[in-house]
């Protein structure tokens, strides 16, 4: 027995010593981050994390540069045409790209895609509305046709939902396209547990709020990327992830605040990358007289754009995040140049307020969430806003609310003055002209075609329609510089965040598509 | 007046207790005059300073100086506990006084009304009566009232049914004295004692409610230097303690100061404890 035992405890150690010394051969990279997974699925996941998991394991039709979203670049497709009417585009693909099992990607699988994102009914399935059909003329061509233009559709293709997943696994393992995809597919159980994508990494295991682990995919048809293994461990306070990135248990931490900045880059182990995400915060005037009251005089919303002190706002966001000319946020196409940001002008403010017949000021309430975004408490911008008003005589109640009961309000086009933020639904100006009127921010303070100007409608709809990137960038510039003009909204800073990474990584890239590129890391 | 100042002497506590409630209400008085900035003067590009010889409690996440703020906030939570002590004690000394008077069904009515506002726990009652009538400091102040007079109520009910026997009460009666002159002439007086101890004790209790329920958000307007708001931002901002440590020692030491008092009036108004 004794014998047995310590036979048994010496392959036991044998093992260990083989273990530890693979696991040093091995690279690892753990990437921290407060997780908010719904679902690895492509075509039913749709939050930032899921961005940054899919975007190592899942490949898109088209991409985006390393660090902005001004210019979509082929992946997938080497190349293709639009149409004349905007309404077809013609894709054509590369030869040479395989999937995790080594077998060839072919144009059935990016119909299959496509068909599937659009008919299960998931969270991101609204992209591929516009979507009228998808066809395969042979394995290199795809030709996608519109049910109306829709001159986002290529930044839409750039974004996770529409990464390509192979037709034989998926269909083998539950998965279809059909019309009724949405009762009949089964296999989002399957998609959660591996990935079945042409992307440099392959999903091991993913156990929803404890940890996503990815593995090296050796059939990579392009370049093989550093890291052999990236664990995501979900860690959900700012706090823990400082405190695990200090002592290396972490090679990453995601969800960073500007306050920590002092004390984790103080022994010169981490580094902190800042970076602004394309969420505008604003201040929303309501347009309906009986709810906005004074604020829905256009002189009045123009005096208090005028009356904002944007870069005490910047200070909140420890210096990550910048101030958006007007409701597009910079880094994106069709962005106003940054010297055309509105500059504080106190007499500018008081004497539009004059104008509109308020020298005297008035008072409003305020009407806010009780949240942090990113590391800015709203209620903290709330007070900025208040305090700057009070210069121009403008007296300010803070309202602060539970987000939901706020929400509420909001979407219903309630608030007379409200402080809210705007997240793009994907990377294009045209998701931010949400904010011209009879458009889902506009509805919200009740700016409709009624009570706008036939002027801003008509670059409204030309911009909706033009296919031609430069032309579109155009008309969505002369959209920003009516709203820096009139309009009821004063986008008040792009909100910033801050990645802390160990000194020793390197390759640091940051899109909003996709967040941190964990591709291209490396130690 | 000579007396009250030897007393104060014999007894360290009170006298200690005395002198920083003093100071606090000095400062809150005076904090026009003694406080270096404006309370709600932002300076954001100076914020989350660490205490220093400009700042010396340091500044929050706005750029504010907290130093001023504290001694501003004391106009609100000093305030804010007295007020609801006293209507608390009257409301409550009135409600109690009557029902031990009266006896019968009356008392039984009055107690039982009184055990259901005892049965529930204090702060998530005075929570769910801010968060109906909507925050405010009026609004906490009322909320602190309907959680704190139930008490009261049963003091001073035990007190007059304890008094209401004695010879003194029958003889006036007798002299065809009203019931409600000898209720207010010759029982309360006797039991008023008993009471203001109870009362100052509670002052801290109820400067910290207060503090909780803005802590909560349930109190005064955010911008406003409450102690209590004061400290639950700061909790945020867990590198820079000053923000809550600061506002966190105003309450503590008010709080304390209040009880020590509280204890000394009690020596003073029945010897027998403080000879223990």
């Amino acid at each position: 027995m004794r014998k047995i035992v310590s036979f048994l405890m010496f392959t036991l150690m044998l093992l260990t010593l083989v273990s530890v010394s693979l696991a040093q051969d091995e690279q690892v990279l753990v990437y921290g981050i407060a997780e908010n997974t719904d679902s690895l699925d492509p075509a039913r996941g749709y939050t930032p994390q899921e961005g940054t998991v899919n975007h190592a394991t899942y490949e898109t039709l088209v991409t985006w540069p390393p660090s902005d979203n001004t210019e979509v670049l082929p992946m997938l497709a080497e190349s293709w045409t639009i149409s004349e009417d905007g309404l077809t585009y013609t894709f054509t693909l590369r030869s040479d790209v395989t999937f995790h099992d080594g077998s060839p990607m072919v144009a059935s699988d990016v119909v299959f895609s496509f068909l599937r994102l659009k008919y299960v009914g998931g969270n991101p399935s609204f992209l591929a509305e516009s979507i009228a059909s998808v066809e395969a003329p042979d394995d290199t061509t795809v030709v996608i046709t519109l049910s109306q233009a829709d001159p986002a559709i290529l930044a839409k293709l750039a974004s996770a939902p529409f990464s390509v997943v192979s037709e034989a696994i998926v269909t083998a393992n539950g998965g279809t396209a059909a019309e009724d995809a949405a009762e009949t597919d089964a296999a989002e159980a399957f998609l959660n547990s591996t990935s079945a994508g042409t992307g440099p990494y392959v999903l091991e295991s993913w156990e929803q709020s404890v940890t996503t682990v990815l593995v090296r995919n050796e059939n990579y048809w392009g370049e093989a990327p550093f890291f052999d293994r990236i664990i995501f461990q979900n860690i959900p306070e700012a706090a823990s992830q400082a405190a695990a990135l200090q002592v290396g248990d972490i090679d990453i931490a995601a969800d960073i605040t500007a306050d920590q900045i002092e004390s984790l880059t103080a022994n010169g182990d981490v580094v902190i990358e800042q970076v602004a995400t394309p969420t505008i915060m604003f201040l929303l005037f309501n347009q309906d007289e009986s709810i906005g009251g004074p604020v829905s005089n256009p002189d009045v919303q123009r005096a208090i754009r005028y009356a904002i002190d944007y870069e005490s706002i910047l200070a909140l966001t420890g210096g990550s995040g910048v101030q958006p000319p007007s409701v597009i946020p910079v880094g994106f196409a069709g962005a106003l140049p940054n010297e055309e940001v509105i500059v504080r002008d106190v007499e500018m403010a008081r004497s539009l307020l004059a104008e509109a017949g308020y020298a005297d000021g008035f008072t409003i309430d305020l009407q806010y969430p009780e949240f942090t975004l990113q590391g800015v408490a709203i209620g903290d911008v709330a007070q900025v806003v208040q305090a700057n008003l009070a210069e121009v005589g403008i007296t300010v109640n803070l309202a602060p609310g539970e987000l939901l009961a706020e929400l509420d309000l909001y979407r219903n086009g309630q608030e007379g003055l409200g402080l809210w933020w705007w997240s793009p639904d994907f990377q294009d100006a045209v998701s931010n002209l949400e904010f011209l009127p009879a458009r889902t921010v506009g509805n919200r303070v009740n700016w409709t075609d009624e009570n706008s100007d036939a002027e801003i409608q008509e670059v409204r709809d030309q911009a909706f329609a033009e296919t031609d990137a430069a032309a579109r960038a155009e008309l969505v510039q002369q959209a920003q510089r009516y709203l820096q003009e009139n309009g009821p909204f004063a986008p008040l800073a792009q909100v910033g965040r801050q990645i802390g990474l160990r000194a020793d990584i390197t390759g640091f890239t940051f899109n909003p598509q996709w967040d941190v590129d964990v591709i291209q890391l490396a130690r | 007046m000579r007396n009250l100042f030897r007393w104060l002497v014999r007894n360290p506590f009170t006298l200690m207790g005395v002198i920083v409630v003093l100071l606090w209400t000095v400062g809150a008085i005076t904090a026009h005059w003694i406080a270096p900035y404006d309370p709600l003067a932002q300076n954001v590009s100076n914020r989350l300073q660490a205490p220093n010889a400009e700042h010396i409690w340091g500044t929050d996440q706005l750029g504010r100086d907290i130093y001023s703020r504290v001694l501003y906030g004391g106009r609100i939570s000093l305030p804010a506990g007295l007020i609801a002590v006293f209507f608390a004690t009257v409301i409550g000394s009135l409600i109690g006084a009557t029902a031990g008077y009266a006896g019968g069904l009356w008392d039984e009515l009055l107690m039982r009304l009184t055990e259901i506002f005892m049965a529930f726990p204090t702060i998530i009652l005075a929570m769910a009566i801010s968060a109906a009538l909507g925050p405010s400091i009026v609004n906490a102040m009322i909320a602190l009232v309907v959680v704190s007079w139930p008490s009261y109520a049963r003091i001073m009910r035990g007190l007059v049914i304890s008094e209401k026997v004695h010879e003194y009460v029958v003889a006036s009666h007798a002299m065809g004295a009203s019931h409600l002159r000898i209720l207010l002439r010759a029982i309360l007086p006797n039991c008023l004692s008993s009471i203001i101890v109870v009362a100052t004790l509670d002052f801290g209790n109820a400067i910290l409610l207060f503090a909780g329920l803005s802590f909560l958000g349930l109190g005064p307007e955010p911008a406003s230097p409450e102690w209590g708001r004061m400290v639950s931002t700061g909790i945020d901002f867990f590198d820079q303690w000053w923000m809550s440590i600061f506002p966190g020692l105003a309450m503590f030491t008010v709080v304390m100061a209040f009880n020590f008092i509280g204890d000394g009036i009690r020596d003073l108004a029945d010897p027998h404890t403080a000879k223990r």
